[in-house]
């Protein structure tokens, strides 16, 4: 199927149009993103793969709303504006270190409950499932400087799902774990949102992690391409 | 290591901390060079007017066939002395007068010999009354004894000698009788001689022609006095200026041994100055001091606060290779151009602050420079240490980079051996033992030319104050540790449903949330401390100026005011006037002593003049005036008196006044009622108290000596108008204002309103430093937090929970910790520096416009780094993202 296929689907999650993304780095201006345009619909499962630099966290920051294009557009048709993505419809992982450091695991993963106006004790109780289901339980009074890379980043992943959302945007997810945890925690990824119709794109250089999912986007100096998988 | 790319990397990456470390620095070098050099500069001005305003230094007495002229080459060997004159002293067995039909007769009495060029070349010693200023010149005291007027005759009953005549050309004053008839060469020990009652100036020629005679029959009851102006290229420090006319004075007794004893007047007046200079000093140490170690201690917040960042970036220098030894060295560059632009700015600071508040005292000349190097390296030895400190102690640490900490919750060692309960037992203790002894900073023993701070007296302030501050932090680490549930109610109407998790938040930060309360009640304390003791300094200064003066305006008939005086309405009658009482000023023999006695209306003598209750020994002036008033013959008698005759409340004291129907003295009866201590225009030692009726009916005469004049407006255009509306040809008149410039016995005299003003702006510059600062640096640490909350999908009023949340609790639990440390400390300074005070105060004067003032610019400095760290919480957040 043809990116144009993907443009002329009226209900997609997100909606990239001819994006292009630049810096100011130092008086040099750099192109991060020199031509994006792309479609997540419901049950998406999608891999942007590309080498180091290539634009892919530039992509996944426009799609989460964190950015705004240079030129061109994004929206979110399903979603709504960009200020009703997160928390709730749109969960993103950041490929660094994301976590609050002065809360521990459990309130980290209940945040965005709380910032949803839940109440304490059934975002508590969320979190707790969500730590039980990932393997998490030990850490959950750790605060995020006691942890370990892969503990971060499934405390990270364990979040982003903590509101069910429609999206989730994962920035090299597996980047810090071992193979064995990589692929427990995409199972848990899926298992969470396999009777749902939330869409799933992750950045990742990992050909494993990307064999797992239907679509592969490549991005390669800055530029997008779209493919069916 | 290219050190230039390092400090372009530091301005760069870190300008914003190190523009924080250069202010810290720049407070605490601008703080003490201000307060070092004023107080310099306030030694010197003691030092200066005391020597101005002293009118002769020596009075070198002469033993009796000395040759005159050696002793004078002696002088002017020793010093290039500006003024020299002669002056014969005679006993004499008493005076006589007759006049109006009576004889009056004093006892015994002197007689002073003067040359005609003494009055101008020791201005200030004799000050005309009545009559002309030369020929024979009788003391006010003594013209009112004899009741003799210029032109009367008055009887000198010389000893061994026939009586003899002289008429009397005028009255005069003698400000200086106790210097002027000082006893020379007495023991150090020995109790100051009260000035003659009975005197009498006569010029020099005459005085020979009189006395020569009885110097032959009776030369013991004869001297001769040299009265000399010294060179007064003194230093500037009044201690140091006391021991060298001392040791200048002793160089001329070596000289003279045998001819002759120095009186050393000069020496004396600066011995109480030093006294005074030495509380100044204090006054730096307990109120200036506590400013300096806040701005240290907040230079050393800062340079903490980024402690992460150094940590990582050390971490990478290492992991390039670099050894401990470069790695301070780079760092040391930080701490160096910290240290040099803080003291730079501080000392800029300095100028500008001095200028800015003393317009007419001190300038830029006065930041003297030793305390301007001293301030400067202090300024460079605190950045250097501030930021190297944390390095060298990283550096012991862990070797390598990492992100992976343990947390393991140890109580500081302070908590676990309970040093703030030590330190307010201390203090508590310290202040019963010495409050219930009686404070005395200043120690000068008699006899010793050194003098010395009590430092003991430090303690109780000093333990108070480092007490209360580890105890307040002792509460807010236990109150965030465990008392997650009530710090999560206090927040909830900002935090909302996050008000639980922002408690949390609040917890994990604490050594950072309790470490800014700490700093930002140290700052209020310090202002609300130094704003409160100043007041009421400046509260008591007035108070003892109006003791001094006895009302706002006071007048002083030498010719007494009548009831129905014509003088009493045009006074009542001036624009401003809001309140007169007439006052007796008489004397009263107490067995033989000779005292001072007031009489006054005891209902209304509030009307012009302030009664404190620390007048009276029962503290209760209210009470003392009624139980007066309720005793027509009651009398207020003063605690020596009391001592020294056995008093017991109710017993009978006959008085001998001065009956005007024959002026001779007779004796009253009076009852004692109560003790009294100070009173308007009494003098420190021993005087009485009575009601002006009961003395008019006993010696007929109902006139009043003094009128206090209580003002609306302004003393010393109300003292203007009632010198013009009187005429000054018969009374005298002085106000509050001219009263505070010529008292020097206390350090109230000290004008401290430069040190005040210094110190209240430093106190508003460290506070508005402390409360932006600290919040600023703070929160912005958290922006990494701010950009994850972002992330996760807060919004900017939950963000603003969490600033608000942590910005509430600093300020409030800082501010209140503050306030009541601060009141604590100022009560304490209060008692602690009671020999400032005279009379001490009765309560604390509280500066509502000042706080005020400093609670809006707390406010706003709040505000400001809120808004401040809200900007950098509205960066775009991929930008914040990549910086993680």
């Amino acid at each position: 199927m043809s990116a144009e296929y993907y443009m002329d689907k009226p209900d997609c999650f997100i909606k990239v149009e001819n994006a292009v993304r630049t810096y100011n780095q130092g008086g040099i201006r750099v192109e991060a993103l020199k031509s994006a345009s792309c479609r997540v619909l419901p049950h998406d499962r999608i891999a942007v793969v590309g080498p180091s630099g290539s634009g892919k966290s530039s992509l996944l920051h426009i799609m989460g709303g964190l950015d705004k294009p240079t030129t061109g557009s994004v929206s979110w048709p399903l979603l709504g504006g960009p200020e009703s993505l997160r928390p709730g419809r749109l969960g993103f992982v950041s490929q660094t270190r994301s976590l609050v450091s002065s809360l521990n695991v459990l309130e980290n993963i209940a945040l965005p409950l709380l910032l949803l106006d839940h109440d304490y004790e059934e975002a508590k109780n969320t979190a707790e499932d969500l730590l039980r289901i990932m393997g998490l339980m030990d850490i959950a009074n750790k605060q995020p400087d006691e942890l370990s890379g892969g503990q971060l980043q499934r405390a990270a992943v364990a979040r982003a799902l903590s509101t069910r959302p429609k999206v989730i945007l994962a920035d090299e997810p597996t980047g810090q774990l071992d193979h064995t945890t990589a692929d427990h925690l995409l199972g848990v990824l899926f298992e969470h949102i396999r009777d749902t119709d939330t869409a799933l794109v992750i950045a990742t250089h990992d050909r494993d992690v990307a064999r797992r999912m239907d679509k592969k986007w490549k991005m390669q100096y800055g530029i997008l391409e779209v493919e069916a998988v | 290591m290219n050190i230039g790319k390092w400090i372009k990397g530091i301005f760069k990456q870190r300008s914003g901390r190190m523009a924080g470390v250069i202010a810290g620095v720049a407070l605490t070098v601008s703080l003490l060079s201000s307060i070092g050099s004023f107080v310099a500069y306030s030694g010197a001005t003691m030092t200066a007017r005391t020597v101005r305003d002293n009118p002769t230094d020596w009075q070198v007495q002469l033993v009796p066939g000395t040759d005159v002229q050696k002793v004078q080459d002696a002088i002017a060997k020793t010093t290039a002395y500006t003024a020299l004159e002669k002056v014969g002293y005679a006993d004499v067995q008493g005076f006589q007068a007759e006049t109006g039909g009576t004889i009056q007769t004093t006892g015994a009495g002197k007689v002073l010999g003067i040359s005609t060029a003494f009055e101008k070349k020791f201005p200030g010693q004799i000050r005309g009354l009545v009559g002309a200023s030369d020929g024979v010149l009788v003391a006010q005291q003594t013209a009112a004894n004899l009741h003799v007027v210029p032109g009367d005759t008055v009887s000198i009953m010389r000893t061994g000698l026939s009586p003899v005549t002289v008429k009397v050309d005028g009255v005069v004053d003698l400000p200086n009788a106790d210097s002027l008839f000082q006893g020379i060469g007495l023991p150090s020990n020995a109790a100051p001689q009260a000035p003659p009652d009975n005197i009498l100036l006569m010029p020099e020629q005459q005085w020979h022609e009189l006395f020569d005679g009885q110097a032959t029959v009776r030369p013991d009851s004869v001297r001769m006095q040299l009265h000399v102006r010294i060179d007064r290229s003194l230093p500037a420090d009044p201690n140091a200026a006391y021991i060298y006319v001392q040791r200048l004075a002793n160089n001329l007794e070596a000289k003279i041994s045998g001819s002759g004893i120095v009186g050393d007047n000069i020496a004396a007046k600066l011995s109480t100055v030093r006294e005074d200079a030495l509380y100044a000093k204090v006054l730096f140490l307990f109120l200036g001091l506590p400013g300096a170690i806040l701005a240290a201690l907040l230079v050393i917040f800062i340079t903490g606060s980024g402690r992460e960042h150094r940590k990582k970036g050390q971490a990478l220098l290492r992991m390039y290779g670099a050894s401990s030894a470069q790695i301070i060295r780079i760092q040391s560059v930080e701490g160096i151009i910290a240290g040099l632009g803080g003291s730079i700015l501080g000392i800029g600071i300095s100028i500008a602050v001095n200028n800015l508040t003393i317009p007419n005292g001190m300038s830029t000349a006065s930041l003297t420079p030793a305390w301007t190097v001293f301030s400067a390296l202090v300024g460079l030895v605190l950045a250097t240490a501030a930021v190297l400190y944390p390095v060298w102690r990283d550096l012991r640490g862990r070797p390598a980079l990492t992100f992976k900490n343990t947390r393991i919750y140890s109580k500081p060692v302070w908590q676990q051996i309970y040093l703030d309960l030590i330190l307010l037992a201390v203090s508590a203790f310290e202040f019963w033992r010495t409050a219930s002894t009686g404070y005395q900073v200043v120690l000068a023993p008699e006899g010793v030319a050194a003098i010395s701070v009590n430092y003991e007296a430090f303690i109780a302030p000093f333990c108070l104050w480092a007490g209360g501050v580890l105890f307040a932090l002792r509460i807010f680490d236990a109150v965030l540790r465990k008392g997650k549930n009530a710090v999560s109610g206090i927040i909830r109407p900002i935090a909302k449903r996050l008000s639980v998790i922002v408690s949390a938040s609040l917890s994990r930060e604490k050594r950072f949330v309790t470490g800014g309360i700490v700093l930002v009640a140290l700052a209020v304390s310090f202002a609300v401390s130094t704003s409160i003791f100043n007041t009421t300094y400046n509260m008591q200064a007035g108070v003892d100026a109006e003791l001094t003066n006895g009302s706002d305006v006071t007048v002083t008939g030498i010719v007494p005011f009548e009831n129905g005086d014509s003088r009493i309405g045009k006074v009542k009658s001036l624009p401003g006037t809001s309140g007169i009482q007439l006052m007796q000023h008489r004397f009263a023999y107490v067995g033989n002593d000779l005292q001072d006695i007031y009489g006054i209306d005891p209902g209304h003598i509030g009307d012009a003049t302030t009664i404190s209750d620390a007048y009276f020994g029962n503290h209760n002036a209210a009470q003392t005036l009624k139980t007066l008033e309720n005793y027509r013959d009651g009398v207020l008698v003063s605690e020596e008196t009391v001592r020294d005759f056995q008093l017991q409340m109710g017993d009978t004291i006959n008085l001998r006044l001065q009956d005007a129907r024959d002026h001779q003295y007779h004796i009253v009866p009076f009852r004692f009622v109560g003790i009294v201590r100070e009173f308007p225009t009494a003098p420190k030692d021993s005087f009485l108290v009575a009601n002006a009726g009961y003395i008019a009916e006993k010696t007929g005469n109902s006139a009043s000596e003094i009128m206090l004049v209580r003002t609306s407006g302004n003393p010393a255009e109300l003292a203007a108008e009632v010198a013009k509306a009187l005429g000054t040809a018969d009374v005298r008149v002085s106000d509050i204002g001219s009263a505070q410039k010529l008292i020097n016995s206390s350090l109230t005299s000290v004008d401290l309103h430069g040190l005040t003003s210094i110190e209240l702006a430093f106190a508003v510059l460290l506070l508005a430093g402390s409360v932006g600062l600290v919040l600023a640096l703070g929160l912005a640490e958290r922006k990494r937090n701010f950009a994850i909350l972002k992330t996760v999908g807060a919004n900017g009023k939950q963000i603003d929970a969490f600033i608000w949340s942590e910005v509430l609790i600093m300020f409030f639990g800082g501010s209140i910790s503050g306030i009541l440390l601060g009141t604590g400390i100022a009560q304490m300074l209060v008692k602690v520096l009671t020999g400032v005070f005279d009379p001490p105060p009765e309560f604390l004067a509280v500066p509502w416009g000042y706080l005020a003032l400093l609670a809006v610019a707390a406010v706003l400095s709040a505000v400001i780094a809120s808004y401040m760290v809200k900007s950098i919480s509205k960066r775009p957040v991929v930008e914040e993202l990549r910086n993680l």
